[in-house]
C-alpha cells in the first residue's frame, strides 16, 4: 500500500475534509486521497476544521516521506476558501488539483427537514464547491490548466436506502449539474472538472452511523458483493486527477461495484435472504 | 518509457482489434491499449484478421520488454471465439482482461431510411455481436481465474447523435452498453466486472483516412476543452480500468470526450462557427 509512483510528480493538490476520520489502516475518504496523492509525488495542502484530525494524516504522510501541509479551514466560508488557495500557492508555487470531498448527511425528506438543517447541507456540500472553485480556478488557469475532481454520490442520480436524506440528494445532484458547466465553461482554460459517485462504500463515517445489518444489505446489494473502501473511491481519483485523464472532463464516475447497472428486483434475490 | 509498471502485473489481456490500420505516428485505440497493457506488466494476447497490421505494435512490446502474442481470428466467428480464449490460456495459463475493441462503421451517412440491411446486419455482427462471442468463451476462464475485467470501446455515437447519421454504429454502441451492464449484475458475484469506455472525437488511423483537415478542426473544437484527444488517452482509461485500482468499478460507462457529452449545442456554438 505504500508504493511511491510518480502519477502526481510535480502537482499542487488541495484536498478537503482530508482529516482522519478512522483509526488505523481503517482511513476515511479524505485520508486515503490524500495519502494516494502524496504517494504519487504530489504535494498536498490538508484542509479540514478539525486541526487534531488533519494532523493524523499528516503523521501518516510524514511516516511514508509525503511532503504535505495542514490547512485548518472552513469551506463554507468564502475568506476561509480564498486564503485556503494563497496557502497552497504560497507554500507549493501553485494550484493543480482541487478535490472537493467535504460532506455531511443527516435524515430528512422534504416534508419533515427542518429549514436550516437544509441550509446547511447545502452549504456544507454544494456551495462549499462554488467558494473552494472560485479561487482555486484562477490559480489553476495560471499555471496551464487543472483538474478538479467532485465528490458526489449515487444518491445525487437515484433514491438511496434506508431513511430519506433528501437534503443530501439535493446537494449531491446539485454537484453533478455545476461540474458539468465548469467543465464546459472552464474546458478551453484546461481546467477539468469531473465527479465520482460513490456506492454503499464501507467508510469510519458510514460504519459509525449504520448497524451491522444495514451495512451487510448495503454490501449484498452491489453486483459484485463485496465491501467497497476508501481506497477504491481514491484510486478513481488518483487516475481523474492526473494527465492520464488529460482528455476526460465532464463525467460522473460511479464506484459502486456495479450498483447503478441493477434494477430492484435484479439484486433481489441477493437481498432476500443472508449470502 | 522502456522500465515497465506494475499495475497490470501477473495478469492475462486479450485485446481484439489490434491490428488495424495505421498511419505515420498515429497509432489506433486497440495497438495503443495492448502497448500500455504490456507497459503496465501485463501479458497480452493481440487478436485481429492480419497479423501484417500487428507487427509494429508488437515490436513495440517487445522493444520496451513486454510479453505479447498475436493471435489471428475473425472474433465475428463463434469457432474463432473459443479457439481464441483457449490459445490464450494455453499461452499464458489463465485469462484476466478482455478488451473488445473491434468495430466498424458504414463510410458514408447512413439512416434507418436508406441503411441497405446486409450493412446493418454486418455492423450490428462486427460491433455488438462480437462481445456476446468473446464473452461466451472468455468469462468461465474468468471464473477459473478468481474473476475479471471485461472493458468494451463505445462511442459517444451510442448515446447522442453526431455530425451525419449513422444510424447501425449507434444502435450497436448503445446496445454494447446496455449489454455490458445487464453483463456486469448477472456477473458480478463471479467478480467479472464490465466497463464501457464512451470514446468521443479521439483522432485515429480509422478517422484520418475519412476525414479532411477541417472537419479534424471542427471535432476538436466541438470538446469542451478544445484539445484532441488520441488513442493514448483511451488507453490510460483502459488500463485503469483493467487493474485491481479498479476492482469496485462496474457497469459504468467513462466518456473519454473532452466533456463533449455535458455540452448542449449552443453551449459550444461559438467555438465552431469562427475558427480559432
Amino acid at each position: 500500500m505504500t508504493t511511491q509512483g510518480n502519477r502526481l510528480e510535480g502537482k499542487v493538490a488541495i484536498v478537503t475534509g482530508a482529516g482522519a476520520t478512522g483509526s488505523g489502516d481503517f482511513v476515511g475518504i479524505g485520508q486515503a486521497i490524500s495519502l494516494l496523492f502524496t504517494r504519487q509525488g504530489a504535494k498536498v495542502l490538508l484542509v479540514d476544521r478539525d486541526e487534531k484530525n488533519a494532523e493524523i494524516t499528516l503523521a501518516q504522510i510524514k511516516e511514508e516521506g509525503g511532503d504535505a501541509t495542514v490547512f485548518v479551514g472552513d469551506v463554507t466560508n468564502i475568506d476561509s476558501c480564498q486564503e485556503m488557495s494563497e496557502a497552497a500557492v504560497k507554500t507549493y508555487g501553485k494550484l493543480n488539483v482541487l478535490i472537493n470531498n467535504v460532506g455531511i448527511s443527516g435524515p430528512g425528506s422534504v416534508t419533515d427537514v427542518e429549514e436550516e438543517f437544509w441550509d446547511t447541507v447545502i452549504d456544507v456540500n454544494l456551495k462549499s464547491v462554488m467558494l473552494t472553485s472560485k479561487f482555486a480556478i484562477p490559480e489553476m488557469i495560471k499555471d496551464g490548466g487543472g483538474s478538479i475532481v467532485n465528490l458526489s454520490s449515487i444518491v445525487g442520480l437515484r433514491a438511496g436506502g434506508g431513511r430519506p436524506s433528501h437534503a443530501y440528494a439535493a446537494s449531491k445532484g446539485g454537484i453533478l449539474g455545476l461540474s458539468n458547466s465548469m467543465a464546459v465553461h472552464y474546458g478551453r482554460d484546461n481546467i477539468r472538472v469531473n465527479c465520482i459517485a460513490p456506492g454503499h462504500v464501507n467508510s469510519p463515517m458510514v460504519a459509525r452511523h449504520s448497524s451491522d445489518e444495514m451495512m451487510d444489505l448495503r454490501r449484498r446489494a452491489g453486483p459484485l458483493g463485496f465491501d467497497g473502501t476508501p481506497w477504491d473511491v481514491a484510486y478513481a481519483i488518483l487516475f481523474l486527477a492526473s494527465d492520464e485523464a488529460r482528455w476526460i472532463s465532464g463525467v460522473t464516475l460511479p464506484v459502486d461495484a456495479g450498483l447503478l447497472a441493477a434494477t430492484p428486483l435484479a439484486m433481489f434475490p441477493h437481498l432476500k435472504d443472508p449470502e | 518509457m522502456s522500465t515497465l509498471g506494475t499495475r497490470l502485473e501477473g495478469k492475462v489481456a486479450i485485446v481484439t482489434g489490434a491490428s488495424g490500420i495505421r498511419s505515420d505516428d498515429l497509432w489506433g485505440i486497440g495497438e495503443a491499449i495492448a502497448i500500455l497493457f504490456a507497459r503496465e506488466g501485463a501479458s497480452v494476447f493481440l487478436v485481429g484478421r492480419n497479423r501484417d497490421k500487428a507487427e509494429a505494435s508488437l515490436a513495440r512490446i517487445q522493444e520496451e520488454g513486454g510479453e505479447a502474442s498475436f493471435f489471428p481470428a475473425d472474433v465475428s466467428d463463434n469457432d474463432a471465439c473459443q479457439r481464441m480464449v483457449a490459445a490464450a490460456v494455453k499461452t499464458y495459463g489463465k485469462l484476466d482482461i478482455v478488451v473488445n475493441s473491434v468495430a466498424n462503421a458504414p463510410d458514408h451517412p447512413t439512416s434507418v431510411v436508406d441503411v441497405d440491411e446486409a450493412l446493418w446486419d454486418s455492423i450490428i455482427e462486427v460491433s455488438l455481436k462480437t462481445v456476446m462471442l468473446t464473452s461466451k468463451h472468455a468469462i468461465p476462464e474468468m471464473i477459473n481465474a478468481g474473476g475479471g475485467s471485461i472493458i468494451n470501446i463505445s462511442s459517444i455515437q451510442g448515446v447522442q447523435a453526431g455530425f451525419r447519421a449513422s444510424h447501425p454504429y449507434s444502435a450497436a454502441k448503445g446496445g454494447m452498453m446496455a449489454l455490458s451492464k445487464s453483463m456486469a449484475v448477472h456477473y458480478g458475484r463471479d467478480n467479472i466486472r464490465t466497463n464501457c469506455l464512451v470514446v468521443g472525437q479521439v483522432h485515429t488511423p480509422h478517422v484520418a483516412v475519412v476525414i479532411p483537415d477541417e472537419a479534424r478542426q471542427m471535432r476538436r473544437r466541438a470538446g469542451p476543452l478544445g484539445t484532441e484527444g488520441d488513442a493514448w488517452d483511451v488507453a490510460w482509461a483502459a488500463v485503469f480500468l483493467a487493474s485491481d485500482e479498479a476492482r469496485w468499478i462496474s457497469g459504468v460507462d467513462l466518456p473519454i470526450d473532452a466533456g463533449l457529452l455535458v455540452t448542449t449545442p449552443l453551449a459550444m456554438y461559438p467555438y465552431l462557427k469562427d475558427p480559432e
